[in-house]
């Protein structure tokens, strides 16, 4: 009988205790990873958490690693298996003693080692490293493991929360994507472009910062104000003379019809073909010498007429050219005429790009109304959300909303929430949901005049009272759930965009009277508030 | 001179042993000790382990309860050269080693050894602490050197050598305790139990009769000189013998984790201490039938390696606190497998 002989019998017994080893280390990690995971999940009750999923896996991972470590570390020698399996199996101490005695040749060795070659060979390792021994360790992790489902499929009181920001999250991607959208519309113009556009390129970086605001967004009320900024200041770059200048071709074209040698031209100014327009003019002044003297006169005539029509439509440019041209065919001057016709076509070309210009910029308006639709229609959501979670909760709080409809304007900042339909102007952050005109966000107490009727909603007071002209009305803000913290008020700090007041006052003014017309306000207010916007117009012109 | 030949132990004269042999031995002597020697069976199986673990035995006990019966019948079955010293007050050094004397003899005179009772392979020291210290240190010299030296001669004593001491534990004036330094020479205490009615009784049958038993030779010295070499090559493995270590060392009050040792100990045991267990154990090992020293063994070799080597604070002697409750505490403290857990 030799030490290997042994140590192979003794082998068959280290794979069980290796087997018996991992099943320790497994029920080890579904304790571990069931604590953890329990752990996980009563914090997800306590704060919205939406990668629960995520953080427990990725926990449990980690212990799984973990338990992989250990049990490779303490997989047991041969000599510790003959231990054990000794003291387990009252063999008195025969395998490890044999073991250590290896292949020596004293003269109790061999009989040893014969000895423990047929007690291991014997020896069950069922009975050695028995399955039973992990009853208590099974049972416990069962139990964890059951407690954990329970935890799992309990429902959530986050659940809400969490579908709420990820609507939010959904509806800021969406603007974001929007925007992108045209970003690279606008890019690729640009590309087009056989010169750079300082306009366009100025419209591309107004789209970059929007979209990093966008992106920056954590709240659809976040990229609301971004897309309202941006709103802002694509208005600002628009040309409100490119319409005039496109009717004055137009109106050209018309003029032009029926003109010898201008069929062509007379087309494409009248299709609002800018460009077409220009092409022709060149080459209108590239044929006047061949023309007949006659041609040139009845060119010239109708020239003029386009002139006058052009100027009459507010065209200028055009116009000049035009009736300069025409004026050089009526006096004989051909290059003159040439020169004029080429002046012409230079500001057709000009018309053609101001307009591609304004479409993008169109474009671009429009995208971002499309984004800022969808951001309101979310933001509108969590407001309700809000409304009936506070509800929900009992903290207290008033229950529904009031209807109403009624008129008025007012000025105020705070904070709360309500809905309503009217007109206003206010500064102020933070929920609301109302149909109406005017400017500003807000919500909350407001403070206003105005005339109307209203109903309150069911099952809760309203605040849509019929109101009174004159009557001061006050309309108390409605706190959202204490889960939700109250945005912040504008202040010091927070980045404000600013805008030149001057750029602004016109606005603000005009949305104000146009308030005043649709409103039944009384005259006093009305006199004050226009003597108010004169008195600032007088500051300005100061 | 001895060799090791396939797991045998053969002896300048060709004896051979074998494990089975050795069992087989030993049972047969038990059995014969057993015909004079009424219960007592750990005593008898204690007195013959030290004996085959080549140690010395100090046997405690009231007068009367065989000690001497028993000493006297081992002799008997091993056939071997047996003595008995009775010790008292005035015994000398040379009443036990030997002295010399002037003998004439062809016209001459000279000095001749004349060899005390020392030289014989079995020493019955009767009453050992009733000797003066001189004289109890002669024996204990002779004891651990198995030599005898006087003047410039050494002699050797016989082998094998046994002393088996015996004291009485209630009469204690006039005697001259052992100093521990000599009792831990020993390799095991023993103490002898009072029998119990039925023992009592078949003494009393026994030795009252026409004839007393008699107890036939088992085994000479030669079969318990192979019988000592062959337990001497019992295997033990290193984690069995760290076991006896850590029992031992548990023992010592300044290194034990047992807070009644901690208490009543005063000095723990010695290295021999280890020696004593794991060669004792040896012989149990072979004598049940196994080739390597268990767990068990040592256990059961503890009280009688331990008890005469533990020294108790006078505080624990006054509490009536014995060394064997607390090598039993020790046994129950000390883990002998923490890896089966």
């Amino acid at each position: 009988m030799s030490g290997t002989q042994l140590r192979a019998a003794l082998g068959r017994l280290r794979r069980r205790a290796v087997a018996d080893l991992a099943v320790r280390w497994a029920l080890r990690w579904v304790m571990a990873a069931a604590l953890w995971c329990a752990a996980v999940l009563f914090e997800a009750r306590l704060r919205p958490e939406p990668d629960v999923a995520l953080i427990a896996g990725c926990g449990a991972l980690t212990l799984a690693v973990l338990a992989v470590v250990g049990w490779l570390i303490q997989r047991p020698p041969l000599a510790r298996v003959a231990r054990v399996v000794d003291a387990r199996l009252g063999l008195d101490e025969r395998l490890a003693t044999a073991l250590a005695v290896g292949d020596s040749r004293g003269v109790l060795d061999e009989a040893l080692r014969a000895d423990a070659f047929v007690r291991a060979e014997a020896a069950r390792p069922g009975d050695a490293f028995p399955l039973r021994g992990h009853r208590r360790g099974g049972l416990i992790a069962v139990l964890a493991l059951a407690a954990v489902a329970g935890l799992a499929a309990a429902p959530n009181p986050q659940d809400a929360t969490l579908k709420q920001r990820a609507a939010d999250r959904a509806a800021v991607k969406k603007a974001a994507d929007e925007i992108a959208k045209q970003l690279a519309t606008v890019q690729g113009a640009e590309k087009k472009q056989s010169a750079p556009s300082p306009a366009l390129h100025q419209l591309e970086t107004e789209l970059q910062q929007a979209l990093k605001d966008l992106k920056a967004a954590q709240t659809p009320r976040q990229a609301v104000e971004a897309l309202s900024n941006l709103g802002d200041k694509l208005q600002q770059t628009q040309d409100p003379d490119v319409a005039a200048r496109s009717t004055g071709e137009q109106a050209a074209g018309d003029a032009l019809a029926g003109t010898p040698g201008a069929g062509q031209l007379s087309k494409d100014l009248a299709a609002g073909q800018s460009a077409g327009a220009a092409k022709d003019l060149q080459g209108l002044a590239s044929a006047l010498p061949a023309m007949s003297g006659a041609q040139q006169q009845a060119l010239g005539q109708g020239l003029q007429k386009a002139a006058d029509a052009a100027q009459a439509q507010g065209d200028s440019a055009l116009g000049s050219a035009l009736s300069a041209a025409a004026k050089a065919l009526a006096g004989g001057d051909v290059s003159g005429a040439q020169r004029a016709l080429q002046g012409a076509g230079s500001a057709a070309s000009g018309q053609a790009s101001a307009e591609s210009l304004q479409q993008q910029i169109a474009a671009a308006q429009a995208a971002a109304d499309r984004a800022r639709a969808g951001a309101a229609a979310q933001a509108d959501a969590d407001t309700s959300g809000q409304s009936g979670q506070a509800s929900n909760q009992g903290q207290g709080q008033g229950q529904g909303q009031g209807q109403g409809q009624g008129q008025g304007q007012g000025q105020g900042q705070g904070q709360g929430q309500g809905q309503g339909q009217g007109q206003g102007q206010g500064q102020g952050q933070g929920q609301g949901q109302g149909q109406g005109q005017g400017q500003g966000q807000g919500q909350g107490q407001g403070q206003g005049q105005g005339q109307g009727q209203g109903s309150g909603g069911s099952g809760g007071t309203g605040n849509g009272n019929p109101a009174q002209s004159g009557d001061q009305v006050y309309v108390a803000g409605q706190p959202g759930s204490t889960d939700v913290p109250d945005p912040q008020p504008l202040g010091p700090g927070q980045p404000v965009p600013h805008q030149d007041f001057a750029g602004v006052l016109q606005q603000f003014e005009q949305s104000a009277l146009d308030a005043l017309d649709r409103s039944a306000v009384s005259p006093d207010d009305r006199t004050l508030v226009q003597g108010y916007f004169s008195q600032l117009d007088g500051g300005r012109q100061q | 001179m001895t060799a090791h030949v396939d797991g045998a132990v053969v002896s300048d004269r060709d004896d051979t042993i074998t494990a089975d042999d050795f069992a087989r031995t030993l049972t047969a002597l038990e059995a014969e000790l057993g015909k004079l020697i009424v219960g007592q069976q750990q005593l008898v199986r204690d007195t013959l382990t030290a004996l085959l673990a080549e140690g010395h035995v100090l046997i405690e006990g009231v007068p009367g309860l065989g000690k001497t019966a028993l000493v006297r019948s081992i002799g008997d079955a091993l056939d071997l050269h047996f003595s008995r010293v009775q010790f008292t007050p005035d015994l000398m050094p040379a009443d036990i080693l030997g002295t010399s004397l002037i003998q004439e003899g062809d016209g001459a005179r000279q000095f001749v050894f004349q060899p005390g009772p020392v030289f014989a392979n079995l020493v019955l020291a009767d009453e050992v602490n009733r000797a003066t210290p001189k004289t109890q240190s002669a024996l204990l010299e002779a004891m651990q050197e198995r030599t005898v030296t006087t003047g410039t001669h050494t002699r050797p004593l016989p082998d094998p050598f046994f002393v088996l001491a015996t004291q009485n534990p209630i009469e204690l004036e006039g005697t001259y305790p052992l100093p521990e330094a000599q009792l831990d020479r020993f390799l095991f205490k023993l103490l002898v139990p009072f029998p119990s009615e039925d023992e009592l009784a078949e003494i009393a049958r026994r030795t009252t009769g026409a004839r007393l038993p008699r107890v036939e030779t088992v085994a000479d010295a030669t079969t318990v000189r192979a019988m000592i070499e062959l337990a001497k090559a019992v295997p033990i493995a290193d984690h069995v013998v760290d076991y006896a270590v850590r029992l031992v060392t548990a023992t010592h009050p300044d290194r034990t984790g047992v807070a009644e040792v901690k208490d009543a100990v005063r000095f723990g045991a010695s290295p021999r201490a280890v020696q004593a267990m794991v060669r004792a154990a040896k012989v149990r090992a072979l004598s049940a039938g196994r080739f390597n020293v268990a767990f068990d063994d040592v256990r059961a070799t503890a009280r009688p390696a331990l008890r005469h080597r533990i020294f108790l604070s006078f505080e624990a002697e006054a509490a009536g606190i014995d060394a064997d409750r607390l090598v039993d505490r020790l046994l129950d403290a000390v883990v002998a497998e923490p890896v089966a857990s």
